[in-house]
């Protein structure tokens, strides 16, 4: 079993009425794996990931969780496989504090069906100190917190459930150079511990650092994929801009 | 740990409403802090406070129910109608077609993605219409003793033990149980709540329907004290509802509010009218005040929010 992927998409279609969001992508995951899908806005990559996480169901198309076909009807049923996704505006709910946003859909209760708020504002501080020492105060609205604050309450509400695949949308898109380091660092940590990561980004230089292999996505279609220590960041964003391969030996 | 709740009691009785002051201007008023007129404010605001906690579930949610005065109405003619069928059957039945027309509109809403103010004001109309209808536009009348008696209680009306009792069990599922931490994520950002997968349409129906159903409940309970089932009643109540939720801190973008604060906005409106009335101002004139007053507080609340996002 070992060389099945923890996630397999097989020609995944999606059409918005007579938009054709994604045209056949194959896509897969193995555990440990990080592989970064890239593209430019509108390639199709957040209706990937909406795929992916169960938000709507592809208009044709198989997905696969180690090796067995697999149908999301919400986010919830993608959450049970595993898979869980950080997403882009990090949906946080901003009236509610880290605790809250942290179970947000899977409260810890007690026998007679109560809030446990105690026990879930203990393990939700622990789990977001870990991650994210300079959090202090973590029981105030995600509103009134930084952004690198609130991202930390989406990834820690994300790792803390069991997950074996991690769709990071954009992860880095919105945070200062020590911040974005230290996203890397916790990649490199999850992919070590088995953990496979699909990275969405739009900068390449990012991805050729971070993954083991590198997607791209242009008009709802893969371009193709290459491995980072084989290729070149000019290669990628050519991939990007012209939505093909460069001939071998003609790297301009 | 109460302290939440508590603060928002406080917040709502001492900050946001004026409420303390009118209470010090009421003492010059007399009778105000009568035995006699405290029953009368009792039983003045119980009736628009059970229909107050639906409006303010609904208002946390992102949505709005125009529809609760006709709902009252309905439910009030809907207990008589029912009352020959034994007491069960009047309180079960208005607070089930209540719920039933509380369901429609959060179907107009959910299914239909019609905006809330437009899809409960047509339910308004409807359910207003089809009462009118079947009733023929004339008062339905009840004679049955013990309907009668729910409709008083001494020192404390019946109708106000029922609204604290339905105001703590709304408080507890909204701030204790996992669904009104949902109702909360919900109206604060649809979009969030959904990929962090809450059920948002059916959580947002269940709103509609038990607001639906709180207003038929008193619907029941001013037929009882009033003794008739009128079906031209309660067109004013969404006006007070809506005042009392947005000076007890909820908020027209949602995801705000509670129901301890909506119980400190209805006694600030209630004991408002009730001083108006001790003066002597004609209803059409309390209408008025309370109407301004309603504009006043969605603009500080507009500016209440420029002011935070600083």
């Amino acid at each position: 079993m070992a060389d099945v992927p923890f996630i397999q998409l097989t020609g995944i279609t999606k059409h918005f009425g007579g938009v054709h969001a994604l045209k056949g992508v194959d896509l897969s995951v193995a555990a440990g794996e990080v592989v970064a899908l890239v593209g430019h806005n509108g390639a199709g990559k957040s209706v990937l990931v909406q795929i992916l996480s169960g938000v709507f169901p592809p208009t044709a198309g198989e997905i696969r969780v180690n090796g067995q076909m697999t149908t999301f009807g919400s986010p919830v049923d993608a959450r049970h496989h595993g898979i869980e996704t950080i997403y882009q505006t990090l949906a946080l709910a901003d009236n509610l504090d880290a605790p809250a946003n942290f179970f947000l859909g899977r409260e810890l209760k007690t026998t007679l069906g109560f809030l446990d708020k105690k026990r879930m504002a203990r393990e939700a501080a622990k789990a977001l100190i870990e991650l994210n020492p300079n959090l202090v105060d973590v029981e105030r609205p995600v509103r009134q917190m930084s952004g690198g604050q609130r991202q930390a309450v989406a990834i820690a509400r994300a790792i803390h459930f069991d997950v074996r695949l991690l769709i990071m949308d954009e992860p880095t898109a919105a945070l200062g150079p020590h911040e974005t380091a230290q996203v890397a660092e916790l990649i490199k940590r999850l992919r070590a511990q088995g953990i496979g990561i699909l990275l969405i980004s739009h900068d390449v230089r990012d991805v050729m650092q971070l993954a083991d292999r590198i997607v791209v996505l242009k008009g709802g279609q893969i371009v193709g994929s290459v491995v980072p220590s084989e290729s070149s960041e000019d290669e990628v964003v050519d991939m990007i801009i012209r939505g093909r391969r460069l001939p071998a030996g003609r790297a301009e | 740990m109460t302290s939440p709740s508590l603060k928002a009691l406080v917040i709502g009785l001492v900050i946001r409403t004026p409420l303390i002051p009118l209470l010090v201007l009421a003492s010059f008023v007399p009778g105000f802090w009568s035995v006699g007129n405290l029953r009368t404010l009792a039983e003045s605001v119980s009736i628009d406070g059970i229909v107050v906690i639906g409006m303010t579930i609904v208002m946390i949610a992102g949505g709005f129910d125009l529809a609760v005065g006709s709902v009252l109405a309905m439910g009030g003619v809907a207990a008589i109608v029912l009352l020959p069928y034994g007491l069960l059957a009047s309180i079960v039945g208005s607070a089930v077609f209540g719920g039933l027309a509380g369901l429609l509109s959060g179907g107009f809403v959910t299914r239909l993605r019609i905006n809330p103010f437009i899809a409960t004001l047509a339910v308004m109309v409807i359910v207003r219409g089809a009462t009118l209808a079947y009733t023929d536009t004339r008062p339905v009348v009840g004679l049955d003793d013990t309907f009668l008696a729910l409709g008083g209680g001494y020192p404390l009306p019946y109708a106000f033990i029922a609204m604290i009792i339905i105001a703590l069990l709304g408080h507890v599922l909204l701030s204790w149980r996992a669904w009104g931490r949902h109702v909360y994520a919900v109206g604060a950002d649809e979009r969030a709540a959904a990929m962090s997968g809450l059920a948002v349409s059916p959580i947002k129906l269940q709103c509609y329907g038990l607001s639906g159903l709180l207003a038929g409940l008193a619907g029941f309970l001013l037929a009882a004290r009033l003794g008739t089932g009128s079906p031209i009643v309660g067109d004013a109540t969404p006006l007070t509802a809506a005042a009392a939720a947005l000076i007890g801190g909820a908020s027209l973008r949602g995801g705000q509010g509670s129901i301890p604060g909506a119980m400190a906005g209805l006694l600030f409106v209630g004991s408002l009218v009730n001083l108006m009335n001790l003066l002597g101002m004609p209803s059409y004139y309390q209408r008025m005040v309370i109407g301004t007053m309603l504009i006043a507080l969605v603009v500080i609340d507009g500016v209440l929010l420029r002011l935070r996002q600083r």
